[in-house]
């Protein structure tokens, strides 16, 4: 949960210095519920209903659009469940999967303003908007990526002192 | 036998339920999707309060804040003064003949407000500013920079409010507008922005010999959406359609687009 509520506001507060062209846009939120993942019970629909809630408090707080990001947020926890049964949880899968994540998600709520006709079809507009994502988060899934693992051997030593 | 056909009959009931799941979202979302949506109360209190935290999170930033480049703001001020100046002497004229002209920019005074954070749907181009209701801020308040137009109040809470820029994508957005040309004003509408150049596109002008780079671009006051008067840009470059009919004339926006912090929103006199 920490980790959620961290990207979140990590998400509002970096929005307020990206440049308009720029190559830094934040996708922190959806990038968190990679890692979130792993403290979820796999049996239940925690982890659906949480992404679901995070969806949601992201349309309300910061993009307005109510359900979007809700049903978008709940679709890729399905998919991460399907995904992470198969794949073991190293960096290399982490990155490709946010990589995924972040094409996923500028192509589905493109396709989505699109069918509402809020938007015009532009490939090129697409394909920036999926560019100008990748940089940013990839760093930020570095970091988390080294923090649990951390995490995770500081915990093991405790263990094995106690 | 019994068990292929009852998960036969599972998958079906799984694709007909979330088929039937699309086709309720897509119907919700083409109500919600539009910009003259009211916030619910249970909206209006889960932002103001997400926000608020989010500005005791942030505060110690604020000191790190960078100063935008004094010269290029005073000439845009200055610009912004002229025409405003300009529009005031027309007004009043027009004034002479009829006296019922609405929206005259003298009927505004200014709120000031911060920015506390920008859009990250990429698509919407909006701000989130520290001004809401409690302040007299309504929706479709037209808001500034201390240089030209940015944009209108879309979304009202309490304690904060949704701004959608000029520069958005959205295929309603259309501003009239005027250019002054000497001592006349040739108008236009302003139909979208241009990301690459970062220069809003005029079009629906048919005539532009006296056009010349430079000049500025302003707000009719037509449609009842903003005050007239009001400065856009100047203009940058002209150039005609594809089929050789229509100009299309680039605006550079007389605001920093990647830098501006404080915005004022026009709030009627009362």
């Amino acid at each position: 949960m920490t980790i959620i509520i961290t990207s979140f506001f990590l998400d509002i507060m970096i929005s307020k210095w990206v440049n308009f062209n720029s190559f830094f846009y934040p996708l922190f939120s959806i990038l968190s519920l990679i890692f979130s993942f792993l403290y979820f019970n796999k049996k239940d629909n925690s982890f659906f209903i949480s992404a679901f809630i995070l969806g949601l408090l992201y349309d309300v707080v910061i993009t307005d659009t109510l359900f979007l990001n809700a049903f978008v947020f709940s679709i890729l926890s399905l998919i991460l469940k399907q995904i992470f049964r198969k794949i073991k949880f190293n960096y290399l899968a982490i990155l490709l999967i946010s990589l995924g994540t972040i094409v996923y998600y500028r192509l589905m709520v493109y396709l989505i303003l699109i069918i509402l006709n809020y938007l015009e079809f532009n490939i090129f507009k697409i394909i920036n908007s999926i560019l100008s994502s990748v940089f940013l988060n990839l760093i930020y899934i570095t970091i988390i990526y080294v923090v649990i693992n951390y995490k995770k051997i500081i915990f093991k030593k405790r263990k094995h002192i106690y | 036998m019994k068990r292929t056909k009852k998960t036969k009959k599972n998958r079906k009931n799984k694709v007909l339920l979330s088929g039937l799941i699309i086709v309720i979202f897509f119907i919700v979302m083409s109500f919600i999707i539009k910009d003259n949506r009211k916030l619910t109360f249970v909206e209006k209190t889960i932002k103001d309060s997400t926000l608020f935290i989010n500005q005791i999170i942030s505060f110690p930033l604020k000191i790190f804040n960078n100063n935008k480049n004094l010269k290029i703001v005073e000439q845009n001020i200055s610009n912004k003064k002229e025409v405003e100046i300009e529009n005031l002497k027309k007004e009043l004229e027009e004034l002479k003949q009829t006296l019922n002209l609405k929206h005259l920019v003298s009927e505004y005074e200014e709120v000031n407000a911060t920015i506390i954070s920008r859009n990250l749907g990429y698509w919407y181009n909006t701000v989130i500013i520290d001004k809401g209701s409690k302040d007299g801020i309504k929706k479709d308040m037209a808001v500034t920079t201390a240089e030209a137009l940015i944009g209108k109040v879309i979304k009202v809470s309490r304690n904060n409010s949704t701004i959608k820029l000029l520069t958005s994508s959205d295929i309603n957005n259309k501003v009239s507008v005027q250019i002054k040309v000497d001592n006349n004003y040739i108008y236009g509408i302003l139909t979208s922005f241009n990301e690459k150049e970062g220069s809003y596109i005029i079009e629906g002008i048919s005539d532009t010999k006296n056009i010349k780079i430079g000049n500025l671009v302003s707000t009719t006051g037509m449609g009842n959406i903003f005050p007239s008067g009001i400065l856009i840009g100047e203009v940058i470059e002209i150039e005609k359609d594809n089929f050789d009919l229509e100009a299309i004339i680039k605006v550079k926006p007389s605001f920093n687009i990647d830098n501006f912090n404080y915005v004022k929103v026009l709030r009627k006199k009362q």
